[in-house]
């Protein structure tokens, strides 16, 4: 029951970090692979929050949010000039910067939190409180799966209302033709801002449920793997629509639980996984360029 | 002892140089974006160490690594990139698929030789002095082969009967093959040289510093910047790029930290793309809406 | 200080002086263009006054899509004065910037900012968004949307709601007035390339475009694409007081012309301005001079006409006393599209589709006259191996060339010269003739040293040209040769033409726009 629980919340998680990239990549046409590095911008911000300045979830929340939507800017603004493989590279640039910093803003002896060490290094982040909203405590995984599960769903509604809106009809209109777009009088700037605005704070509520729930952040969540899992899973899911992210998050989640069944040695598990990213990766560009339920095709 | 930093970080820029030589190499005429030289620069090494094992010697082992990079490096054009071509597929599909035998190359090298860090050499390495600098003989090496390497490239582009059809094809692929030429021969000498450049890099670098099975995205990372800032139009761009950064990373290493030299380069990528984003020897794209 | 140089001080006619006398709404000076060392524009200055009908004329190549690029913001010309006042204050844009100028992201001439001023433009291809329905198309282009603003449709629902009602409802009569009611739910890439045209200036007017701006809004199109696209144009000048500047080809002018109250031609860089209205068509210098093949060859005769699909023809010219020959060129039943659209072939509703056949003989120069937009171009590249076919034969000398790669068409001996070659810019003369074969420098007075993107658009011709020649081949391709040059440049490489291609044993195919008396006679 407790694993069934586990799977719960891992999948809420993945649910509202697929459905956030899917804005920008399968909306908005931009490929994105620093998703990780805000879903760790979100974890370490709230675990910041809970940890040194002991504040409850609501508020951390909030400021994990913020923190994410303020650092959106190093992906928008670029953005605004460079499109195809070198906007890639951009990304991978930022996911790069984001890591370093979360691995390196450390320094022995200083006190967790100060300026001279605020991420602890690679040693990370341990001991973050269990949630609690006005008094009710999520300490029992039930309950943080209900709360993980209530978080999901709004963010799920979030984009869902967003994409169905004349924004998100923006957003795929961007995709299409910027040029014919600009035409129109449109201020893509600002479009292109907002979309990796909503990207990236959805992103750092993913990375919160991640926090609260395993109660320690290390460098490793900023890890570019991160990232390539999920872009993977909106390439496996499918992209440009609601139940594409969504069958994506679903696949990829049980895809590591099947691996797990195999006898394989422990060293190299964590290796087998991702080369299995990677041949999906390939597989499906090559087979199933629209993934299994998406309405864009990459090609 | 700012000259000094200055020299390693020429150096160490040289090399990169070679990387980003590589890239550019493949990107130009092939508008493919070859994160899989990543991976190989990652494998290479490997392929050395284990030769070596066997008791070859070091040339034998240098050519075994070199081979092993140019045949992943041709199967990346033949089995990946030119199916998506035929179909006509987005640079977007190329990325990910590119980005996914990255992958399964650097997890296939972990899987078989292990996540450690390794090194190609042992002991203190022996150093020399040139006036007021000192330089060790895998500095030494680097700078020679990479200087020899660079200039053998730019004499054949401007020299050779085959240098002049490739750039013909980095100009106009549709115009080459309307002169009769197969388009498909060139885009593998393409991932060919690309291979043995990548290949020869991540052998200086592993001779000099040792190596490990995920250091390859970040360098290929660092000799993107490169062709970013010195023009990604240019094969000489990537050159001038990659000493800039080179000499970059030596004086922040200098004046601040090590961990630092990653925000250091983001900060000089984000100066570019605001006032040369074609980079230096860039030019100015045709339409002013329809860049890339 | 306004250079009123450029500008006709003709009087207008009493007609067209309604229109004239609008204010002005965009004045342009000292417009100048320069790509690769070939001048482009030179000092192009007008004065668009509101309400007027403007035709853009010019030979093809002239540059009259490059000063659309420049007025919509989509290309930065080299130097000029750009005054706009569409929406009543005056805005001034200076070219060149300097590079400080550059760094501040916001006043720059592009294309949102454009737009935003009312300014609103088509496209050759139409451009419509394919992911999206046609309402949507028409729908998204309406400005001040409050459904745009993502905190309006998180928290004020209602008010987004309310907006897209009525929003939808003044898209669906918009579409309704083109007679697409039915069809607004099918997407961009679905309907016919008349219809789609329709929708695309439709969507420019939504967005609240006061001048618009048409690249050749009836290229491709039928008699009744085309009628129907003048009818919308003719009800937006008459119902909407919308300023149109339109560029047309000479084919299809005498279409749109009764529109017009203004002609401007653009000519070596220049643009004269003429206010009349225009009845008929008039010839440009200049356009009809690169069309005249058969004083190019003057010892051609014109043998046979075999006339295509859609009102192109090819005309096969020989020199009289040939004996008959042996085909060259054997066409059957080819079908080519780009994306989803049929380029070449017709739909016949009993079988599918019917492939286009044709045959040229060795000694043939044959002449492709055939509309902008019939896909001249697309024929070429398919017979080149450049483009897939969909299906169809193509054998040259009576060896079949549907398999193999355009490489190996050439061994086949197949030339071909692309309308819009760049060539290879970064080589230089002598590596651009090494790379074909030739030696540098063999009857052309040019330096083999000399930069390839130096050369002026004549010189390239010349040297792509005599690249072409080469022993070994049977028919040579060109599509549209002498596009862009002058009357001189247009001899010389009517003379590099005939020095390559004396020899009898092989055929020249040579594709051109489709002249304006080609046009009157269908």
């Amino acid at each position: 029951m407790s694993y069934a629980l586990h799977l719960l919340i891992y999948l809420s998680m993945y649910v509202v970090l697929a459905q956030s990239l899917n804005l920008v990549v399968g909306y908005m046409g931009r490929l994105n692979l620093a998703h990780a590095g805000f879903v760790a911008v979100g974890a370490y911000a709230y675990a910041l929050a809970t940890v040194v300045l002991g504040w409850t979830f609501l508020p951390g929340l909030l400021l994990a949010v913020t923190l994410a939507v303020a650092l959106s800017l190093l992906l928008s603004l670029p953005s605004w000039r460079f499109r195809g493989d070198f906007f890639i590279m951009i990304t991978l640039v930022v996911q790069a910067l984001l890591y370093g910093v979360i691995h390196n803003w450390t320094s022995p002896g200083a006190d967790l939190g100060s300026l001279a060490n605020l991420t602890n290094g690679p040693f990370g982040i341990a001991g973050i409180p269990k949630p609690a909203i006005s008094g009710i405590q999520f300490d029992t995984i039930g309950r943080m799966a209900a709360l993980s599960v209530a978080l999901a769903g709004i963010c799920t509604a979030l984009t869902l209302r967003l994409t169905s809106s004349p924004w998100g009809r923006l957003l795929k209109c961007l995709r299409d033709d910027e040029l014919a777009l600009r035409g129109l009088g449109k201020d893509v700037r600002r479009l292109k801002v907002q979309a990796f605005a909503f990207c990236c704070g959805l992103a750092a509520v993913g990375g919160v449920i991640y926090a609260s729930y395993v109660s320690y952040v290390d460098p490793t969540t900023a890890s570019l793997d991160e990232s390539i899992l999920l872009l993977c899973m909106l390439c496996v899911g499918g992209m440009g629509n609601f139940r594409g992210p969504m069958a994506g998050a679903l696949v990829l989640l049980l895809l590591p639980e099947l691996l797990r069944m195999t006898p394989m040695p422990q060293a190299v598990a964590a290796n087998v996984r991702l080369m299995a990213y990677g041949l999906l990766l390939i597989v499906i560009v090559h087979f199933r360029p629209q993934g299994l339920a998406g309405d864009y095709r990459l090609e | 002892m700012n000259n000094q930093m200055v020299a390693n970080g020429a150096i160490s820029g040289l090399v990169l140089a070679v990387l980003a030589l590589s890239f550019s190499i493949v990107y130009i005429p092939c508008r493919v974006f070859h994160i899989a030289l990543g991976g190989i620069f990652a494998m290479t090494p490997y392929v050395a160490m284990a030769v070596l094992g066997t008791g070859a010697p070091w040339w034998g082992a240098v050519l075994a690594a070199l081979l092993a990079a140019v045949g992943v490096s041709l199967l990346c054009e033949a089995g990946n990139h030119r199916q998506l071509e035929r179909r006509a597929a987005s640079h977007g599909a190329h990325i990910i698929a590119s980005l996914g035998v990255f992958i399964l190359i650097t997890q296939l090298t972990a899987v078989i030789w292990g996540n450690d860090t390794q090194v190609l050499r042992h002991g203190v390495d022996q150093t020399y002095r040139l006036g007021s600098l000192v330089v060790t003989r895998a500095q030494g090496m680097s700078a020679v082969v990479s200087l020899i390497l660079l200039a053998a490239v730019y004499l054949w582009l401007r020299y050779s009967g085959v240098g002049l059809r490739f750039r013909a094809l980095a100009d106009n692929p549709t115009e080459l093959a309307l002169c009769g030429y197969n388009v498909n021969h060139y885009r593998l000498l393409a991932f060919a040289v690309s291979g043995a450049l990548g290949g020869a890099a991540a052998l200086l670098t592993a001779y000099d510093v040792g190596f490990d099975s995920h250091g390859g995205l970040h360098m290929l990372l660092l000799a993107v910047v490169a062709v970013i800032i010195g023009g990604r139009a240019s094969f000489l761009g990537p050159v001038l790029g990659g000493l800039l950064l080179g000499i970059l990373r030596a004086q922040v290493v200098w004046h601040f930290s090590a961990r630092w030299q990653d925000v250091f380069v983001f900060l000089l990528l984000a100066a570019f793309l605001y006032v040369r984003p074609d980079g230096i020897c860039g030019q100015p794209t045709r339409l002013e809406a329809e860049q890339h | 200080m306004i250079d009123d140089r450029d500008i006709s001080t003709n009087p207008p006619p009493a007609a067209v002086k309604d229109a004239a006398r609008g204010r002005v709404l965009m004045r342009a000076r000292g417009l100048r263009k320069v790509f690769g060392g070939q001048v482009v524009l030179n000092g192009v200055a007008f004065d668009l006054h509101e309400g007027e009908v403007v035709l853009l004329r010019g030979p093809n190549g002239s540059g009259k899509t490059t000063l659309l690029n420049i007025l919509t913001g989509n290309l930065v010309p080299d130097g000029g004065v750009i005054h706009l006042t569409v929406n009543g204050t005056l805005e001034d844009f200076t070219f060149p910037r300097c590079w400080w100028q550059n760094l501040n992201p916001f006043d720059h001439f592009l294309p949102e900012r454009v737009a935003r001023e009312g300014i609103g433009r088509s496209w050759q291809e139409t451009r419509l968004f394919p992911s999206v329905s046609l309402i949507d198309n028409v729908f998204a282009a309406m400005p001040e949307q409050p459904g745009e603003n993502p905190w309006n449709v998180l928290f004020r629902p209602h008010r987004v709601r309310a907006a897209e009602a009525a929003g939808r409802e003044a898209a669906e009569v918009r579409l309704t007035e083109l007679g697409l009611g039915g069809r607004d739910a099918s997407s961009g890439d679905k309907v016919s390339l008349g219809q789609s045209k329709r929708v695309a200036i439709a969507r420019a007017v939504q967005g609240g475009a006061r001048i618009l701006f048409l690249d050749e809004p009836l290229s491709g199109l039928d008699g009744t694409g085309i009628h129907s696209v003048v009818d919308l144009l003719r009800s937006l000048v008459r119902k909407h007081r919308i300023t149109l500047v339109m560029i047309e080809h000479i084919w299809n002018v005498r279409h749109v012309a009764p529109l017009a109250h203004t002609v401007w031609d653009l000519h070596d860089g220049r643009l004269s301005i003429r206010r009349s209205p225009v009845t008929e068509t008039v010839a440009l210098p200049g356009e009809q001079d690169d069309l005249r093949i058969p004083d190019l060859f003057p010892d051609f005769r014109l043998a046979r006409t075999i006339d295509l699909p859609r009102a192109a023809r090819l005309d096969i010219y020989r020199r009289p006393g040939d004996a008959p020959a042996t085909p060259v060129l054997q066409v059957e039943d080819l079908v080519v599209r780009r994306g989803r659209r049929l380029v070449i072939g017709e739909n016949d509703s009993a079988n599918g589709t019917r492939g286009l056949k044709l045959s040229i003989r060795a000694g043939d120069l044959a002449v492709l006259q055939a509309p902008n937009g019939w896909g001249k171009t697309t024929l070429l590249d398919a017979l080149a191996g450049l483009i897939p076919a969909e299906h169809g034969s193509v054998s040259l000398c009576g060896r079949a060339l549907t398999a193999l790669p355009t490489w190996e068409r050439f061994g086949q001996g197949l030339r071909y010269l692309r309308a819009d070659s760049r060539g290879f810019p970064t080589l230089n003369v002598g590596e651009s003739l090494r790379l074909a074969g030739r030696r540098a420098g063999e009857d052309l007075s040019l330096r083999s040293a000399l930069s390839y993107g130096q050369l002026s658009g004549g010189q390239k011709r010349r040297v792509q040209i005599h690249a072409l020649r080469h022993d070994r081949s049977c028919l040579f391709m060109l599509d549209e040769p002498f596009s862009a040059l002058d009357k001189q440049t247009v001899a010389a490489a009517a003379e590099v033409i005939k020095t390559s291609f004396s020899a009898d044993k092989r055929a020249l195919l040579v594709a051109l726009p489709a002249s304006a008396d080609a046009g009157l006679q269908t």
